[in-house]
């Protein structure tokens, strides 16, 4: 939940400034980089879409791995602190 | 760079867009690697995940030095400041052998942190690495002196900062081959800094060359910022820069006993 609402309220404000990029200043669409093109920029919304649900994938899994474990008391409560070996 | 050069980095982000995307997954994937390789036991999770920190650990510097070379061997920038290249125009010979020169420069300082820091097994392995990488390092370092006086034009002889590079990845040489481990890695860090600050030096006043035309050159003056931009954030780095130096030399300073492998 808490990353959803972050994530609901970033998309609200850049949204909601539109067509500004900066509010009262320069549109958006004054601001678009002419060097870059539209195949870059696809680019690289597809490369870090990729990289992010790969990374969902392997966060969900080791979530669910270690949710799973559960807490076991004996093995919590017997086991000290590890200490930092120098 | 952002606020005090807006013209110099819109330039440059703008045209070496997809390779600074290429560095962001790499440092991505890095962080994350670390981070999850001790998650679970298992020989390939484990395996996987050092190749993609190798990968990604590989990517920074090459990216990062192949950006730094072309500032200073020059891509195509038209009158207006903009980039007018590809992608496969960041392929320069020059950025090349500057991202390779970073790369071993890296891979030495790693060797010699790692001397540094551990004990035991995989302090002999730091070891045997700096050992096989420090000589490469060091002729890396020189053809990169030369070919960085060639490309900026500047003659024979080598100014300061360029003759500290070279001089401090000797002192490396030696330190790693005579066994000490502070010297070696105050060497190597030297060789590092003084070899990208060779590459600002020549620029300097210039900070982005264009091949098309040299009166399109990027330099301090023509991408600078309004004089109070400028002077907010003199304020602003002088107050903020020494409390960051002082946290991250605190940081090491809490870290600063070696490790050793077994827990």
């Amino acid at each position: 939940m808490p990353f959803a609402i972050n994530t609901a309220g970033w998309l609200l404000t850049e949204n909601g400034r539109q067509p500004w990029i900066v509010q009262g200043l320069q549109l958006t669409k004054d601001g678009v980089s002419s060097s870059v093109s539209t195949t870059e920029v696809a680019i690289s919304i597809v490369a870090f879409l990729l990289l992010y649900a790969a990374l969902t994938v392997v966060a969900a899994v080791l979530m669910t791995r270690h949710a799973r474990k559960g807490t076991d008391p004996t093995e919590q409560d017997d086991q000290p602190a590890p200490e930092m070996t120098y | 760079m952002f606020a005090a050069f807006p013209g110099w980095y819109a330039t440059l982000f703008s045209g070496f867009y997809l390779a600074l995307v290429l560095l962001l997954a790499g440092l991505i994937v890095r962080g994350i690697a670390i981070e999850y390789r001790d998650r679970v036991d298992g020989a390939g999770w484990r395996r996987t995940w050092t190749m993609l920190l190798t990968a990604g650990s590989l990517t920074v510097p090459l990216v990062l030095g192949i950006a730094l070379g072309d500032l200073l061997h020059g891509v195509p920038i038209g009158g207006d400041q903009e980039y007018a290249g590809t992608f496969a125009d960041l392929f320069t010979g020059y950025g090349v052998f500057t991202g390779i020169t970073l790369t071993v420069l890296c891979l030495l300082h790693g060797a010699t942190f790692l001397a540094l820091k551990t004990s035991g097994e995989i302090r002999d392995r730091a070891h045997r690495l700096a050992r096989r990488t420090v000589l490469p390092a060091g002729l890396v370092v020189l053809a990169f002196v030369f070919w960085t006086r060639s490309v900026a034009a500047g003659g024979i002889l080598v100014n300061l900062v360029e003759l500290a590079a070279v001089l401090a990845v000797a002192a490396a040489a030696w330190a790693v081959s005579s066994g000490r481990d502070g010297w070696a890695f105050s060497g190597t860090t030297l060789a590092m800094a003084a070899t990208v600050a060779s590459l600002f030096t020549e620029l300097y006043p210039r900070v982005m060359v264009s091949s098309t035309n040299s009166a399109f050159d990027l330099t301090v003056h023509n991408t600078a910022s309004g004089p109070y931009a400028l002077k907010v954030m003199t304020v602003v780095a002088l107050v903020l820069l020494p409390v960051v130096l002082v946290y991250q030399g605190w940081t090491y300073h809490v870290f600063r006993k070696r490790i050793s492998a077994d827990r």
